[in-house]
């Protein structure tokens, strides 16, 4: 007999039972795939939207200390980097690139209004050339000149420590990231609470948008703007880098761009501590999720092979009848595997198709929370992997043909029509 | 004398301890009706089910188209099922979730026929059986009687040398019965070798020749030729 029509006779009459055990096997790959899309969309997002993309390290002059005593800046005449140690560091093996930093050294505080409540608060700022931020602002909105309004970009990881617990805690609401923009402040150069440096300058202030860069928690401004206010206050050696972001080639491991910069005499450092670790716990959490969700996949597919036992008990009579009129254990067996493989690769393809929108129907909830507790516009984008997904239309079929395949085997070893 | 379709030589059948088939010989030569009749427990089921493979063989023999059955493998076996004989059994043995003509369909689809040709066939033999208004039910909400008749057409439904006919006429009324056993001849006639089992005594009447098992022992009542 032809399998395809064994199989569509054979089935007949427990198609309904089939369907109902592949449900439930769909139900459970849906859920799986959708936890395990949105927890894989989340780490990956947090990651690059706040870690910024690739691996940096933070470069600093060379650095002295007297056994565990760290005396950078201390008694080192020269804090700035000049222009030979950025050409040296730009030319060291793995380094892409590299962005000069130019971070205050003089007291710096800001004065402003937010939601209405007056504040005045310590900071510094962060000097950086446009190419630094390129992704985040245009080049008409990063321009400056003395006179103009300071634009301002605002540390997302900023944001999060906002809205995450200073809000809260001092009765404010939390901001989204669209109503930052346009916040209007004063820069107070050479003053804060703790002392002043010279003359003072005030200049007025706008944050044009949000930014992963540089893992600081400072105003990030055109540095332009900093070495203005160096020249104004007259700070030593004014203009030049007190920092730069060493921008590392994609495939190579920061450790050794790293070792190889300290070896040099320079200080550095890997960027993205806070974030890096919200990775690392997230994939953790990820890693939970795909564990709980492939123990939830496997109950379903223990379960499809449970319950298709139990249809195949069912039809044991049947197949005593079609082996008694001359049908071969092998092609009965054959179009036995089929029916349950095919109802497997059915389950997980479209428990996976299913998943998919339910994680990014999930996606536009989380990215709304997200966005209402912590005010970061996080991009949820859920893909599934096709590998992921070629591992699964194979490896399942295979799982539950070998979970029946005891069952099928005693199914067709029954006696024949002997009464 | 042609070789005879099937021969049976000094079959002894044991199920369970008991010995229920007792050095049983028998023959049937084509187009030859054979019948056997016997008591309810007398062993005529466990004879047709050692004819047809389904019971292992314990002494003795049963040749069957010049072939010893216990010589078969189990392809073999198979093969032999598929088109050797066609088989009613007592208890009809219908696939219960498939509609009647689809029953009488198998047979045909598994030694390669055309499914719409094999049903259309199906549809032939149903309808000359009076159930031409039941091809599309499910065998299991058909009555004892018109499940009789579905695999009475079940085992006719493909050419084959060989008939085996346990009890055919058991649930039918009268005028079906005679339709029937009207078939039976027919096909005797054109050269099939029968066996039927009955206890019924108006079944015999076509049998050319009858035998009577008693206790495992079969013995010739009668032969026509």
């Amino acid at each position: 007999m032809r399998l395809g029509t064994l199989i569509s006779w054979l089935s007949s009459g427990y198609r309904s039972d089939i369907i109902k055990a592949t449900i439930g096997a769909m139900v459970a790959i849906t859920l799986t795939v959708s936890m395990a899309a949105l927890g894989e969309s989340a780490r990956t997002a947090i990651t690059e939207q706040l870690l910024g993309g690739g691996d940096s390290l933070r470069v600093r002059p060379p650095s002295l200390s007297v056994g565990p005593i760290e005396l950078t800046g201390s008694l080192l005449p020269d804090r700035a980097l000049n222009e030979t140690a950025i050409e040296a560091i730009n030319s060291i093996e793995g380094v892409h690139d590299v962005i000069p930093e130019l971070w205050t050294r003089f007291p710096v505080s800001f004065r402003g209004e937010i939601a209405n409540s007056n504040m005045v608060s310590d900071g510094a700022m962060l000097g950086i050339p446009y190419k630094a931020v390129e992704d985040d602002v245009s080049p008409e909105e990063w321009s400056w000149e003395p006179g103009d309004v300071i634009p301002v970009l605002a540390p997302r990881s900023l944001m999060v420590a906002y809205n995450g617990g200073f809000a809260a805690a001092n009765g404010m609401p939390r901001l989204r990231e669209q109503a930052v923009h346009g916040i209007s402040f004063t820069i107070i150069g050479g003053r804060n609470s703790q002392g002043r440096l010279g003359e003072r300058r005030r200049v007025q202030a706008q944050v044009v948008g949000l930014t992963s860069y540089g893992d600081a928690l400072a105003a990030i401004v055109p540095i332009e703007v900093v070495q203005w206010f160096d020249q104004e206050l007259d700070v030593d050696n004014p203009g030049q880098a007190t920092s730069l972001i060493a921008r590392i080639e994609p495939g190579i491991p920061p450790e050794d761009v790293q070792q190889m910069i300290q070896e040099n005499g320079w200080g550095a450092e890997p960027l993205g501590g806070v974030a890096k670790e919200l990775s690392v716990a997230l994939k953790s959490v990820e890693f939970g999720v795909q564990v709980g969700g492939g123990i939830l996949a496997f109950a379903a597919l223990m379960l499809l092979v449970q319950f298709y036992g139990v249809l195949l008990r069912e039809r044991n009579e049947d197949l005593r009848i079609m082996r008694s009129m001359g049908e071969s254990k092998w092609s009965l067996g054959s179009a036995l595997c089929f029916e349950i493989a095919a109802a497997t690769v059915l389950a997980v393809c479209i428990g996976s198709i299913l998943g998919l929108g339910f994680a990014n129907l999930g996606a536009d909830f989380a990215t709304t929370i997200i966005s209402e507790r912590l005010g970061v516009d996080l991009v949820l984008s859920p893909t599934l992997p096709i590998a992921f997904l070629s591992l699964m239309t194979i490896a399942a079929p295979l799982f539950v043909v070998l979970g029946a395949l005891p069952t099928i085997r005693r199914s067709l070893n029954g006696s024949l029509l002997t009464r | 004398m042609t070789n005879p379709l099937l021969k049976i030589e000094q079959l002894s059948v044991e199920l369970g301890g008991n010995l229920i088939l007792d050095k049983v010989s028998l023959s049937v030569e084509q187009g030859e009706i054979v019948a056997v009749v016997g008591a309810s427990g007398s062993g005529k089921s466990t004879l047709l089910h050692a004819i047809a493979g389904f019971t292992s063989i314990g002494k003795g023999s049963v040749i069957i188209g010049g072939k010893s059955l216990s010589s078969l493998s189990e392809a073999e076996l198979c093969r032999f099922r598929r088109t050797g004989f066609g088989l009613m059994t007592q208890d009809f043995h219908l696939l219960k979730k498939l509609s009647a003509r689809r029953n009488v369909a198998v047979p045909q689809l598994m030694v390669g026929s055309k499914t719409d040709e094999a049903l259309a066939h199906a549809d032939e033999l149903l309808s000359e059986l009076g159930l031409k208004e039941h091809l599309e039910t499910k065998s299991e909400n058909l009555s004892r009687g018109q499940r009789q008749r579905v695999a009475f057409a079940r085992s006719i439904s493909t050419a084959r040398p060989f008939l085996i006919l346990d009890e055919p006429t058991s649930s039918l009324d009268h005028e079906t019965s005679i339709l029937l056993l009207k078939l039976v001849s027919k096909l005797g006639n054109n050269g099939t070798g029968v066996l039927l089992v009955t206890h019924d005594d108006s079944t015999i009447d076509i049998a050319d020749r009858v035998y009577t098992l008693d206790g495992g022992k079969l013995s010739l009542q009668g032969d026509r030729k």
